[in-house]
């Protein structure tokens, strides 16, 4: 009895709202973005390992198991491997991911662990829309579809033949610049999420029919060979988040620090600020921590 | 013929050790690893126990040296393994030296173990093991998952790191460790609860087949198979009526276990099993004052508490930490554990019976795992709540069980017995 009353007043205290959840989660050098609205979830990127875990815990009410999409900007070990253990442990209604092939131990799992879950896999390219309810992601990137979805289906899954996966897709030169950009739009809220991308995807995104872009996810970390001054310039964000954690290659570096700086965005770093959640109800918006 | 009571123990004790010793000899000499520091080596073995997390590493058991690898691909207990590296060396005691190898060259040479019949059932207790962790894993969020799944069967494959930094701040690290403790709450939770329906007998006897499937659902490692032949040997004397009985079972199931395997003895699950184990012999019909009585809580609290009066130095000389108010935080949650424990059982049973209920009754247990979560959260990030005491000399260790024996035997009720 004493259970029954406690789990219908921790329901009642865990009802989501009907605002949107921007979160970056705080899990060290390596991206996992969710995006919660009402009872749908969105999660981009898995981080390098489990603690994405406790991050849905902690923005999921305990009795949702499913999350609606997950996205994978693209397959390397600090935006995937998480997913592999979110993949295991809640449902997933469907994938969003390039069909683009890295030859690593974390990749084969992961490709195991999204087959083995059954759900729809779409591989997507610029100008489409996903829409979830009120929320829509824009795609900017890649241009065109990458890859062969044969990736993503079981042809090969007998054999469990790598090869024959890897014939159909063989590695691009620098999966860094194949990561898919997302613009999120929620009422006149708008991110834009850009994975790992460098200068020269930068370059060639399409932003001429780009609203005024309020949080921008700062590209790889703050590797000073993203986040281009023209870039930062065209966008002007409000908050500019990075989502980056002890690591051995200096990010975020001083040079992307800088330039965000001169365009007047406000800063938060995962590192130094632990998890970044920015609410919006369509119209105004605000971030945590102040 | 005639000896006094007194000398004929001490010969038979001194026995004892002198075989101890010798076993111990024999052992060491059979398997001491002559290894220098920053060899490079290559081994050609198979993994010996069930790989487990620790960060965004996977490390990995196989011969006695520990492997710490990439998180994937996952590698499993049985898979022979060709491993080349450098060996760190670490000693930690004259009998414990531990063998490291950092990110060396792996290559898994049979998938699988079919050679050996025993070895293929350990293999399937682990497959078991891991379908019923991964049972909870689906139904909870962290860390309520990982903590069930530590309480449940012992194992802290997949625990968040901050949540465990809290468990030791607050210095209730001991109810992931599975030992005799676990299995002296299940059958004491299991007993009282069939005495009700079944008349004694066989409530004991359903019981012992309860510890039994624990200890094939924690994947029967050694540490729990010990565990569960002390904890169910003395139980069962003890509620037989027979007090001395259960010492003696004790005592004697501890000592044919170190003949076996003389390196044990400095097992932390060994020790913590045995210590709780002879607390709740030695301790508990001490511990009668007026909380006892309250119905039900209070004799949880006296059975924990008698545990943790035995254990408390090996877990301070282990662990290093202290915490102030940990008798506080263990007397706020240890008094759930039992419910937890068979809630978390109904849930991994419907993973194997009925998987819609799992969810419902997942519900059911989320609601105290988060209790004892949101509580040891909020103590563990006090900074006062814990001091770290660095190295704790034995000296204290000592002294602490010296006055412990005192307490004990002044009590009127043994001084008789001696």
């Amino acid at each position: 009895m004493i259970l029954l009353a406690g789990l219908i007043w921790a329901t009642i205290f865990q009802l989501p709202d009907s605002r949107l959840h921007l979160i970056f989660c705080d899990v060290g050098q390596g991206d996992a973005i969710l995006v919660t609205h009402r009872s749908n979830q969105i999660l981009i990127d898995g981080g390098p390992d489990n603690r994405v875990l406790s991050c849905l815990a902690n923005h999921m009410p305990f009795w949702d198991r499913e999350i609606e999409l997950v996205i994978l900007t693209h397959p390397e070990a600090d935006h995937l491997t998480g997913l592999i253990d979110v993949i295991k442990r809640y449902d997933i209604t469907q994938f969003v991911v390039n069909s683009v092939v890295n030859d690593s131990a974390g990749f084969w799992e992961f490709r195991e662990t999204v087959l083995a879950e059954a759900a729809s896999v779409h591989s997507p390219q610029a100008k489409e829309e996903i829409k979830i309810g009120p929320l829509g992601f824009k795609v900017l990137w890649p241009r065109h579809r990458r890859g062969d979805s044969l990736v993503w289906s079981h042809f090969a899954k007998a054999s469990r033949d790598r090869q024959s996966v890897l014939g159909v897709a063989s590695p691009p030169s620098d999966i860094n610049e194949t990561s898919i950009v997302l613009q999120l739009a929620f009422g006149k809220f708008n991110a834009l999420l850009t994975g790992d991308i460098g200068f020269d995807t930068e370059e060639k995104l399409d932003l001429a029919n780009l609203p005024g872009i309020e949080v921008l996810k700062v590209p790889h970390h703050g590797s000073k060979y993203s986040s281009g001054e023209e870039f930062l310039a065209k966008l002007n964000p409000e908050l500019a988040v990075i989502s980056v954690g002890k690591n051995r290659w200096g990010h975020p570096t001083e040079e992307v620090l800088n330039r965000l700086l001169s365009v007047g965005a406000k800063v938060l770093r995962t590192d130094q600020d632990g998890e970044v959640e920015i609410v919006s109800d369509g119209k105004n918006w605000y971030y945590k921590p102040k | 013929m005639f000896m006094s009571g007194l000398k004929k123990r001490l010969l038979f004790i001194s026995f004892f050790v002198l075989l101890y010793l010798f076993r111990l000899y024999s052992v060491q000499s059979a398997d001491r690893k002559n290894i220098p520091d920053q060899a490079e080596v290559r081994i050609v073995a198979r993994v010996t126990q069930q790989p487990y997390l620790k960060g965004s590493n996977q490390i990995i058991n196989v011969n006695g040296f520990l492997i710490k690898t990439e998180r994937f691909p996952t590698y499993f207990y049985g898979q022979k393994l060709v491993i080349v590296g450098k060996v760190k060396k670490r000693v930690i005691n004259p009998f414990q030296i531990e063998f490291t190898l950092n990110y060396p060259a792996i290559q898994v040479v049979e998938k699988k173990q079919t050679l050996i019949s025993k070895i293929d059932l350990k293999a399937w207790l682990f497959g078991v093991k891991s379908s019923l962790e991964q049972t909870i894993e689906r139904a909870l969020p962290e860390p309520q998952s990982s903590l069930l799944i530590g309480i449940l069967l012992g194992s802290k494959r997949q625990m968040p790191e901050k949540f465990l930094q809290s468990l030791r701040n607050t210095g209730t690290i001991h109810v992931i460790v599975a030992s005799g403790y676990n299995i002296t709450v299940i059958a004491g939770f299991l007993i009282s609860g069939l005495v009700l329906f079944v008349n004694r007998r066989w409530a004991l006897i359903l019981a012992f087949l309860g510890i039994v499937a624990y200890t094939i659902m924690a994947g029967a490692e050694p540490p729990i198979v010990r565990a569960a032949v002390m904890g169910s040997l003395t139980y069962l004397a003890q509620l037989l009526g027979r007090e001395k009985d259960a010492i003696v079972c004790l005592f004697f199931a501890a000592t044919v276990m170190l003949l076996i395997s003389p390196l044990i003895l400095f097992d932390i699950g060994f020790q913590l099993s045995f210590l709780a184990t002879a607390g709740i012999l030695f301790i508990y019909p001490l511990l009668n004052g007026k909380i006892f009585k309250f119905p039900l809580l209070g004799d949880e609290l006296r059975v924990t508490l008698s545990a943790q009066i035995a254990a408390l130095p090996i877990l301070l000389f282990n662990f290093g930490q202290v915490s102030f108010i940990s008798p506080l935080i263990n007397a706020l949650v240890l008094p759930i554990v039992p419910l937890i424990m068979s809630l978390g059982a109904a849930v991994v049973g419907a993973g194997l019976l009925a998987k819609p209920l799992v969810q419902v009754l997942g519900w059911f247990v989320w609601l105290p795992l988060t209790y004892f979560v949101k509580l040891i959260e909020w103590f563990g990030q006090l900074p006062w709540v814990s001091f770290s005491i660095g190295e704790l000399s034995w000296v204290w260790v000592a002294g602490y069980y010296l006055l412990l024996s005192l307490w004990i035997l002044k009590k009127p009720r043994f001084s008789s017995s001696a």
